[in-house]
């Protein structure tokens, strides 16, 4: 029987019982999105002691289905206010899963706001230890450290941002070789495990592959959705996602002029190429040693997009180098230096913050005058002072929100007070009905327009024209919605939105794990089930159609190339909710 | 005729006329005036199916459309991400 493990932190006990059968069907984002409205207060304040943290496996993981190591991890969160779910791809969720967990629930807080703990899960069992020893230290030595300390155990912890409790903390999971490299980043869920005493979790590996309840419907979808991904051009092996990792889509969105440049002031960046996936790609193979392309964040991935960027010595000096970051830290600060931007993103990861929340936060830090744009040394420096806790830290650890209201900046890029991401809303339309109408505050992932917009996989959209796109907005959200709860990683979406018997695959494995006869059709209504809950909850907490809108400053500049406000009208916003 | 300007991304570096070391750099081709971007593939000997998308000028345009002087053209392959 699948398992909750509850930790309570307020009086340090552990429980492990049956997990409710309300849940059975239920895994990753569906699981803590329910759990959280369910248990916890909208109304409650995110780092206090009604808060709790669920981490969940997907419906999947744990079995053979490809690409399926996602955790989901879900909590009020501190950066928004609203429900928050973060997903990451790591091998720690296989074997959570592997070891028959549903979840679990991080509840309470300790007494002594001073003492740090570590949860260690083994099979039938879970106990607090104490962790003081670990105080303060970055995500890479922690792992190291937890590493040797419990071997053959999974690694998932804080960095001092976390325990600082800035909402700008992510949480890090080991990637297959033991790097403190796969985030569920965004929202701030760092601060939430920082304000339970958390400072990490150990989880034995081992345990048993996933049996499916319908074994031939699991294996006969499985079949079709490795085949779909074996196919398509962009997730097949010595295809872009595995040859130039995400961050091939630099170029792609500066030609479109939806890079977002300098702060959000353009959508073209001059020195795009310098930190686009091509050179990347080219730089690891220069310098080699222990560089490379094609990199797998668990253990069954068949796109395998991620990286290890090599100093040029060849030595490793960060993984990895995505799209995102490599904007966010990039063209966002007009850096054009991929070492720069790789030595940022390692201190990211080593303070543990989210490198898209980071990035903007220093954006809008350049428009105050802490540096100047283009100036790499500079943003290193301000991005230290966030591991230091220097006061100045603790404005930027808090976000491009915090940070602008900090220093009298307007152009603050932000939904619901969270960052956007990579995509420009005034060049891609769409892309900005998602980041302005998810319950999760700006991000690309809730529902990924881009697709068509941009990329031409699932159509061929004019991402300038703002009409007609709040039911794409809305039917991708509801699909993300249910693939984040699956356990699949989101770019299996890529293959199955354009292969039919990619996506029969996808929720045959699902039909075969749980012994559901779900349709695709029933996978929409399901996701759409799930984004009612969560816009629920955000209601509960206090918010409205109102803060469904874009930053206001959207609406009158214009972008450059193509010159465009954000022009979907408010009132089409509020219809993505029509349903 | 008409001048445009190419650039080339992803896999498609390998077609660049001076071969996949210049492959970042742009180069400029001399058209018949009613050239279209298909007809560029062939070209640069781009079998069709490689391309994926095309931007001329910072706006999506399809394999029909016919080049302008002056156009600045990206090619790209299949590409996605996150």
């Amino acid at each position: 029987m699948a398992k909750f493990l509850r930790v309570n932190m307020t009086d340090l006990t552990v429980d492990v019982s049956t997990a409710p059968a309300k849940y059975s069907k239920l895994g990753g984002r569906g699981l803590t999105s329910n759990l959280i409205s369910a248990e916890v207060s909208p109304e409650c304040h995110p780092l206090g002691p009604n808060n709790k943290l669920v981490f969940a496996p997907g419906i999947v993981t744990g079995t053979a289905a490809p690409s399926s190591g996602r955790i989901s991890v879900g909590a009020k969160s501190p950066l928004t206010g609203g429900i928050k779910e973060s997903n990451s791809g790591t091998p720690f969720s296989q074997s959570l899963a592997r070891l028959g967990y549903k979840a679990i629930v991080i509840e309470g807080q300790p007494e002594n706001k001073e003492d740090l703990y570590l949860l260690k899960v083994t099979e039938d069992d879970a106990e607090l230890v104490c962790a003081n020893e670990l105080q303060g230290k970055g995500a890479y030595e922690t792992v190291t450290n937890l590493n040797e300390q419990y071997e053959r155990y999974d690694v998932c912890c804080i960095g001092p941002a976390g325990e600082r409790k800035m909402t700008m903390a992510g949480i890090c999971f080991n990637d297959p070789e033991y790097r403190a490299s796969r985030y569920s980043g965004r929202g701030g869920l760092g601060a939430v495990m920082g304000s339970k005493g958390l400072k990490a979790i150990v989880v034995e590996k081992g345990g048993c592959p996933i049996t499916p309840i319908n074994e031939d419907v699991f294996k006969e979808g499985q079949r079709k959705l490795v085949e779909g991904l074996r196919s398509h051009g962009v997730t097949q092996p010595g295809g872009t996602l595995n040859t130039f990792g995400t961050a091939a889509l630099i170029n792609v969105l500066n030609q479109a002029g939806g890079l977002p440049t300098r702060n959000f002031r353009e959508g073209v960046f001059e020195g795009a190429e310098k930190i686009s996936g091509e050179y990347m790609a080219e730089v690891i193979k220069e310098r080699g040693g222990a560089g490379m392309t094609g990199h797998a964040c668990h253990p069954g991935c068949v796109i395998r997009c991620s990286n290890v960027y090599p100093r040029p010595d060849g030595s490793d000096h960060v993984s990895c180098i995505e799209y995102e970051s490599a904007w966010s830290l990039g063209a966002n600060l007009g850096v054009d230096n991929l070492d720069h931007v790789a030595e940022m993103i390692r201190i990211c990861n080593d303070v543990g913050i989210d490198t898209i929340e980071a990035g903007v936060t220093l954006g809008v830090a350049m428009e105050a005058g802490l540096a100047e744009f283009g100036d790499g040394e500079a943003a290193i420096e301000l991005l230290r002072e966030i591991g230091k806790g220097s006061p100045l830290g603790h404005i930027l650890g808090n976000g491009a929100g915090f940070t602008g209201r900090a220093f009298g900046v307007v152009r603050v890029p932000v939904v619901k007070n969270q960052a956007m991401p990579a995509y420009e809303p005034r060049a891609v339309k769409g892309i900005g009905i998602t980041y302005i109408t998810t319950p999760m505050g700006a991000d690309h992932t809730a529902g990924y327009t881009i697709a068509p917009e941009i990329l031409g996989v699932g159509g061929q959209l004019d991402p300038l024209d703002p009409r007609d796109k709040v039911e794409l907005s809305r039917a991708f959200q509801a699909v993300t919605a249910f693939v984040d709860s699956s356990g699949y990683c989101l770019f299996i979406t890529f293959a199955t939105t354009d292969i039919p018997s990619a996506t029969e695959g996808m929720v045959e494995t699902v039909n075969g794990v749980l012994g559901t006869e779900y349709t695709p059709d029933d996978v929409v209504q399901q996701g759409l089930e799930i984004l009612r809950l969560e816009r629920t909850f955000n209601e509960g907490a206090g918010f409205t159609n109102k803060d469904d809108r874009p930053p206001e400053f959207m609406r009158y500049e214009k972008l450059p190339p193509h010159n465009h406000v954000y022009d979907v009208p408010d009132e089409e916003l509020d219809e993505v909710w029509d349903f | 005729m008409v001048k445009v300007e190419i650039l080339l991304f992803a896999t498609l570096r390998r077609y660049h006329p001076r071969g996949e070391g210049e492959g970042s750099q742009a180069f400029t081709l001399q058209l018949e005036s009613n050239t279209n971007l298909s007809q560029i593939y062939a070209v640069l000997g781009i079998p069709g199916e490689e391309v994926k998308m095309n931007f001329v000028n910072n706006r999506h345009q399809s394999p029909d459309y016919q080049v302008q002087a002056g156009d600045k053209i990206a090619l790209f392959p299949p590409i996605a991400g996150g």
